[in-house]
């Protein structure tokens, strides 16, 4: 009976064990070389996104939804539309939020978590995070994606965020998944869907004035 | 030195005092009526928009100020009732218990509580906010609001004059707590309480539909905290 037990769990352990194994250092400085180039040819993305922030012990989960924008350098535009009505337009250093008709302006640098979430953000698009040395990043990948788990190093960020994973689309090697796991075993993933890179976006997307 | 210790001492009591949290000018419902009106509130019940068994989790918009600072994000309030055993016999007895779960725009979480009769647990804290004093004051706007130690104490009715709203005043947890209804007892408007000098809390109740306040906001005017919510889902 044991023995069987013990077999059936390491029949079930085995396929997470395959899907997610480590990479070897020449697909890791592919995968850079991958997002690194992404980067340079991408000048604007825009998508629709779904975000699940899963609270563990309660077994519950909070859904919201809505559309995404990037437009190089450094603007981003996440604009919730289920289920409330909310925007935020990121700037260089810049937060500009409206919520509810009310519009309200504040720089990242005053809010640390912010700060950190929109250099994380940024940072995978543009394929700079890879490299960062606020984080300790493994490789694994599955089927479709190339997976990145970035630790903070910081004391001060590990406070409010255990571990950062990325998933690269293997086809385009874009951000497809987001998943920012905290120390209390809560997480929020962010899903990216119908992807458009190169598509014209206007500045008047990044400006809620 | 001493001096001015306790001239600031004196003045926040006088200062806290100034907020009126208790309904001015309150006559007993029995003084108040002659006998034979009907009257729908006469035996008041606290509030049980968050209690058992039509209660089991609500999402809420939420924004917080405090002082210069503004927070906004989702406030998540999930019933996880406990079971205790009774005092009498070997029965088990169903407490409300809530977890309380705070996070902005993106999901990372501001704080995440547990508040239940006789219980206030901070499980997570964002770093900023893990202040000690802040804690005590949200502890008594949570019980005001959820009303966990409901049913436990007696409620005495009263009217207020010139409104007319009726008045319940009643000790739960350790907190003195007034809510204020409509004249026909029939719509909560305010809850006002405060276990102390230092937290006088003060809940107004607005946009009801299907009997559920869809716009409730928190004012803690002492330290100037505003905690405003607008109800997204309910189940």
């Amino acid at each position: 009976m044991h023995r069987l037990i013990l077999l059936l769990a390491l029949f079930g352990y085995l396929p997470a064990f395959t899907q997610y194994k480590p990479l070897d250092a020449s697909t890791i400085n592919r995968i850079k070389e991958g997002v690194a180039e992404a980067a340079r040819t991408t000048n604007t993305i825009s998508s629709d996104f779904t975000q699940e922030k899963e609270m563990t012990i309660l077994k519950d989960r909070i859904l919201t939804s809505g559309k995404f924008f990037f437009k190089k350098e450094q603007q981003l535009r996440w604009e919730y539309t289920h289920p409330f009505s909310y925007t935020i337009v990121i700037r260089d250093d810049e937060i500009t939020i409206r919520d509810e008709g009310e519009v309200r302006s504040f720089n990242t640098q005053a809010n640390r978590v912010f700060a950190e979430v929109n250099r994380i953000i940024i940072g995978s698009v543009r394929g700079t995070l890879l490299d960062d040395t606020g984080f300790k990043a493994s490789y694994t990948q599955s089927n479709g994606n190339y997976i990145v788990r970035l630790t903070p190093l910081l004391v001060t960020l590990q406070e409010s965020l255990q571990e950062i994973v990325i998933y690269f689309s293997k086809a385009d090697f874009t951000v497809d998944k987001l998943e920012l796991f905290e120390p209390a075993g809560d997480f929020t993933r962010i899903t990216f869907s119908t992807k458009k890179l190169n598509q014209p976006l206007s500045n008047e997307i990044f400006s809620l004035y | 030195m001493r001096s001015f210790l306790f001239t600031s001492i004196g003045l926040l009591l006088l200062l806290s005092g100034c907020q009126s949290i208790p309904p001015r000018h309150l006559t007993p419902v029995s003084h108040h009526l002659p006998s034979d009106t009907f009257l729908p509130t006469a035996h008041c019940t606290l509030p049980t928009f968050f209690s058992p068994p039509t209660f089991q989790r609500a999402l809420f918009k939420a924004s917080m100020d405090i002082r210069e600072h503004h927070l906004t994000g989702l406030l998540f309030i999930k019933m996880i009732p406990q079971l205790r055993s009774s005092r009498c016999d070997n029965d088990t007895v169903s407490l409300p218990a809530y977890r309380i779960v705070c996070s902005n725009e993106l999901g990372m979480t501001y704080f995440d509580l547990e508040v239940a009769p006789g219980v206030f647990r901070l499980n997570y804290c964002f770093e900023p906010l893990n202040k000690n004093a802040l804690w005590r004051i949200l502890e008594t706007d949570f019980r005001l609001l959820l009303s966990p130690e409901a049913g436990t104490t007696p409620i005495k009715t009263f009217v207020q004059e010139e409104s007319n709203y009726l008045v319940c005043k009643s000790k739960q947890g350790g907190i003195s707590r007034w809510d204020l209804y409509s004249p026909m007892g029939d719509t909560l408007l305010e809850v006002r309480g405060k276990s102390s000098l230092a937290d006088p809390s003060w809940i107004s109740y607005a946009e009801y539909h299907r009997e559920f306040p869809f716009r409730i906001n928190i004012s803690n005017p002492l330290i100037k905290l505003k905690l405003s919510l607008s109800l997204l889902s309910l189940n």
